[in-house]
């Protein structure tokens, strides 16, 4: 069996930091004898199989690599957003404005980073981005595409996670997931402060208004928004 | 494949394991001696199969069912919060704040009812609806009906630890048609803490003047930087510690900086990621038992979680 390397750093920290409770893991194994399988190949290598090496700039969805390389891709968007932001605030932006953009830009370099060191050779390469329909001198220009960007990347979690077929990459992407809905609170809040949860705004996104229930959106038309800002050609497969 | 050492990594999480295999000897026994004869790709199927059997009485909607009646539990705390303020002392809210609250008094709402609605089509029994005054919210500050900084620092706390506690139970709903919507019910909490925090904020009350729309550890009140050593949850409030998960180990408390291992300061010479951002960047979970506690901090006797 050849695993990908999140899905072996998963089932090394799986065990090592004990981060699922037991009657958990009796539910996990009990729910999938796919996912017990693969647990059980934990400590025996397979020596003739080599780390997969992404030479392509693939997003192989089969499995969970593909997945995080979706998100490290918008991760990779966001962080490139908030870094030419950050360089040149809108002269309309209040010191706090300025303060927690900050904050965010970090936090979007923290997830880039992250997921670059988590996926390793299986990750795409750096992309090339591509803001030219933004103006970063104009406050509600910078604002409506925060919101995009934030309201977007959290759709793209809120369904990620769900299709996450490893227990550890579906806790990754939740803690991401939270963060990012934080953040397009507070940016929708900077536009208008009763729409930091509108979900009638945010129903085109998936969100259900009756039920309380946030944005989700499948990888093809999280894609679809987002190929605009993305010059570097992207290898999609299995979607 | 080494089935003995999978055999010992389960005793690990579960001490019974042998017993529990015991009455399938004979099927393990089959294993061992086919094994050769199956195919390497065949073997986790057929060793998951095994102790898919083993295991199978717990993998039952009654985990999801009480994974679904925990969060319920927390979306009564919330709703009769804001419920009682909008009905009962209406006048504590700032009226250009009183749509916000609304919003989040409904959407809890909304929150109960499609958890009410999902445990009933399970086949399961909602837990009991509880009221007011089963709940005891002065835990932050006997002002909390009063005050109105205090109200928004104890709203800010239940988003926080309903959020906590989603996210701690999205392993187990794993598999369920559940799952989506407890992720989608998550980040609304994450939006809600977020508005709550900058409305905080605005208050500038003298420890608080940084609080961030995201979990963060301690920021220093003249310039905004980091606050170190860390001696709390950013709250300032030492006895909701549990909330944050301070009390109870390193391992998943609101101000770790490292995540699957992966170091989040200064990554990838990123030298602002101070520990600040490190610890922003990603939300943390609670256990169940955690959130049980952290939750009857808030709850009277012989109405709390066991």
């Amino acid at each position: 069996m050849i695993k990908n390397n999140s899905d072996a750093t998963a089932e090394k920290k799986l065990f090592s930091v004990g981060t699922i409770q037991r009657r958990q893991f009796l539910q996990l194994t009990g729910a999938s004898a796919l996912a017990m399988g693969i647990i059980g190949c934990k400590k025996e290598e397979i020596p003739t199989s080599t780390p997969y090496v992404n030479t392509d700039n693939t997003v192989d969805f089969k499995d969970d690599t593909g997945l995080l390389n979706y998100i490290y891709a918008l991760e990779q968007l966001e962080a490139a957003f908030y870094a030419k932001m950050i360089t040149s605030f809108p002269a309309a932006f209040t010191a706090q404005q300025k303060l927690f953009f900050n904050d965010i830009s970090l936090h979007e370099i923290a997830h880039r980073e992250f997921f670059k060191k988590f996926l390793g050779s299986s990750g795409i390469g750096m992309l090339e981005i591509d803001f030219s329909g933004i103006d970063f001198t104009d406050a509600n220009s910078v604002l409506t595409a925060a919101k995009t960007f934030e309201d977007l990347g959290t759709a793209a979690y809120n369904d990620a996670i769900v299709r996450s077929r490893n227990d550890y990459n579906l806790i990754i992407l939740s803690q991401v997931a939270t963060v990012e809905a934080r953040h397009a609170a507070y940016v929708r809040g900077q536009i208008n402060a009763l729409s930091f949860a509108d979900l009638t705004d945010l129903a085109v996104l998936g969100a259900d208004a009756t039920n309380a229930l946030d944005v989700t959106l499948s990888p093809g038309k999280v894609l679809d928004a987002a190929s605009k800002y993305i010059k570097t050609k992207l290898n999609i497969i299995n979607l | 494949m080494n089935v003995s050492t999978i055999i010992k990594e389960l005793e690990k999480v579960d001490a019974e394991v042998y017993e529990r295999l015991s009455p399938r000897r004979n099927a393990l026994h089959s294993f061992f001696s086919f094994g050769k004869k199956v195919s390497l790709a065949a073997l986790p199927l057929s060793l998951g199969s095994i102790f898919q059997k083993t295991y199978a009485q717990t993998n039952s909607n009654a985990a999801t069912i009480d994974s679904l009646n925990l969060v319920l539990a927390l979306g009564y705390m919330q709703f009769q919060f804001y419920n009682n303020a909008l009905t009962v002392t209406p006048n504590l809210i700032l009226a250009a704040d009183k749509p916000i609250i609304t919003t989040l008094r409904d959407q809890e709402q909304a929150h109960i009812n499609v958890l009410i609605k999902t445990i009933t089509d399970l086949g399961g029994t909602p837990r009991t609806a509880m009221v007011y005054t089963n709940f005891d919210y002065t835990r932050v500050n006997a002002n909390v009906t009063t005050n109105y900084a205090t109200f928004l620092r104890t709203a800010v706390v239940l988003e926080d630890l309903s959020e906590r506690a989603y996210k701690g139970q999205l392993v187990s709903l794993m598999g369920t048609s559940v799952l989506a919507t407890a992720v989608r019910i998550q980040t609304i909490e994450a939006r809600h803490s977020a508005q709550l925090r900058l409305m905080v904020n605005k208050q500038q009350i003298a420890t608080l003047k940084y609080l961030r729309p995201w979990v963060s550890i301690r920021r220093n009140d003249a310039d905004g930087s980091d606050l170190q050593p860390i001696t709390g949850n950013d709250s300032m409030i030492g006895a909701l510690n549990p909330v944050y998960d301070i009390d109870t180990g390193l391992l998943n408390r609101e101000t770790k900086t490292a995540q699957a291992g992966i170091e989040l300061i200064g990554i990838g010479g990123n030298i602002n990621i101070t520990a600040g951002p490190a610890a922003e960047s990603f939300d943390e979970y609670l256990s169940t038992v955690a959130v049980k506690t952290a939750a009857n901090l808030f709850i009277k006797t012989g109405f709390q979680l066991t």
